[in-house]
This record gives structure tokens, sequence and C-alpha cells, in this order.
């Protein structure tokens, strides 16, 4: 487990990597698929079964096509135009850097509870179990998830969807079937 | 190291990551990403804890935070959208009428 942990932590980091410096969206969204599929190795090989499930139906399946999806109908895969500037560039890199440093200083030096004494024999994750506990002590936590998720629906559908205004004059279906139109009277 | 404090690390250097680009990046995709890398970073931290304390619920939390950020890709994408109807464009030096 131990040679596992480390050779999908070095790829996670890298495709994190990938994920922030990558001039285009699109390739930022492909690195992005990658660290979630890499985030639920590493869910897996802690016993988290369930959640190494989730995390790739629900991450790495629905959410990332929503995104890629969301990328390719507005046409933004641009291309690299950075133009942010050198002070937001270096300051954010010291600001990310002194709180990488604290939080590797908390988690080295300053954990409150001893490292290696938990239960470890990755029996933790079992899907029944952890459907158990979803549906007993957290079952008002789960209702009103529910309801969130169909207050977002609504919410998304209302903001999204405009039928005066189109995305774009002149793109989509309109522009589409006008020019198919163009060029079937062109052809007559 | 140990495997938990391993995955403490891991978690931080991820998150940490995901905020440098929230900072650096211009693209409002690309700083929802970063963002959706920042709550991925905290869900491995919970089931790392999770696994170190034998407890479900740690599990649990990871399950809600999904839930949320699912919730929040349909909006926050809904809300990319409108910008882009009204900017024809999406990144944040262009739609910055509230910036004062």
């Amino acid at each position: 487990m131990i040679v596992a942990m480390w050779i999908f932590g070095v790829l996670t980091v890298l495709s994190a990597l990938g994920v922030v410096f990558a001039p285009r969206p699109l390739h930022s969204a492909l690195w992005l698929v990658g660290t979630l599929f890499f985030l639920a190795v590493h869910f897996a090989l802690m016993g988290a079964d369930f959640i190494a499930a989730l995390q790739v139906v629900v991450y790495a399946g629905a959410i990332m096509v929503l995104v890629v999806f969301v990328i390719m109908l507005l046409g933004l895969d641009e291309g690299p135009t950075q133009n942010q500037s050198r002070l937001t560039l270096y300051s954010g890199a010291i600001f990310c850097g002194l709180f990488l440093g604290l939080l590797l200083f908390a988690f080295t030096h300053q954990l409150s509870f001893p490292i290696g004494s938990g239960v470890s024999n990755g029996s933790v994750g079992d899907p029944r179990e952890v459907g158990r506990v979803l549906v007993t002590d957290f079952l008002y936590a789960f209702e009103v998830i529910a309801l969130l998720l169909f207050a977002a629906i609504i919410g998304a559908v209302l903001l999204a969807n405009d039928r005066k205004r189109p995305l774009m004059p002149g793109r989509g279906l309109k522009a589409v079937q006008g020019s198919a139109n163009d060029a079937a009277s062109v052809e007559a | 190291m140990e495997v938990t404090q391993f995955y403490l690390v891991l978690g931080a250097v991820l998150f940490t990551l995901g905020t440098l680009g929230v900072l650096i990046r211009r693209n409002t995709i690309v700083i929802f990403m970063c963002i959706e890398l920042m709550l991925n970073s905290v869900n491995l931290t919970m089931v790392a804890l999770s696994r170190q304390f034998g407890e479900v619920s740690g599990q649990v939390f990871v399950f809600f935070v999904m839930a949320v950020a699912a919730a929040e890709a349909a909006v926050g994408l809904a809300i990319i959208m409108t910008a882009f109807r009204n900017y024809h464009s999406v990144r944040t030096t262009d739609v910055h009428d509230l910036a004062g």
C-alpha cells in the first residue's frame, strides 16, 4: 500500500499542477478529471470503497461532464491568453507558500492526536455501514441535502434559461438552421 | 511517514494548489475547477481522518460535500452562462461591475 500511495500521491500532485497551470480551460478540465480519478484511487487505498465509487460516478462522471459541456457550449477554449499582472502572480505565490508552510508545520509537528493509534484495518468504508449511518444518524441532514439539490436545480434552470436572449448572436441552433437554409436556397 | 500524515500533507498541498489557482487565474471556469480541487482535498483529509479514528461519519460528511459540490456546479455554471450572455466573456478582467 505504501508504494501505491506514494506513486499515486505524486501523480495526483502533478495533475493538480496541470489544472492550475494549463493554459487552455479544456486542458485544465482534463487534468482535473485525472486528479479526481487519482483521488478515487486514494479513497480505495484507504478502504473507503463507497466514497471511491461516488468520486468516479459523481465527480469525474457528472460534474466534469457539465464543466466540459459549458466550456464547449460557450466556445471558451480560446487558447493561452494569460494577462495577469506580475504583482498578482508573485503575491499569490507568496501567500500560498506561507499558507502551505503553515499547514505542513501543523500536520508534521502539532498534531493533537497520536498518529498510527487508530483503527486502520480498512473496514471503515464498508458501503453498507456508510449507508446505514447516512439514513439513521444523519437522516435530517440527508433530507436537507435533497432539498438543497432540488433548489439548485430550480435555480440553475431559472438562471440559465433565457429564451429572449440567445447566448451569442449568430451562434447556436438558430444560426445553424439559418446557415442551412441559406445553403439550401443557394443550391436551389 | 504514517499513512494518515501522508494524506494530511497531500490534502494540504492540493488545497494550496487550488488556492493558488483561484488567486492567479483569470478564467472563471478555471477558478471554478480550482474550487472543486480545494473541495476534493478536504474530502481526502476527511477520509484519512475517518480511517484514523475508525469513524464512519467522516465519510458521510464527504458524501454531503459531494452533494453540495454538485449543487454548486449546477448553479455556478448557470451563473457563468448568464455572465457570458451579458458580457460575452467569462474572464474576471471583463466581468467587474461589482468591483467598485
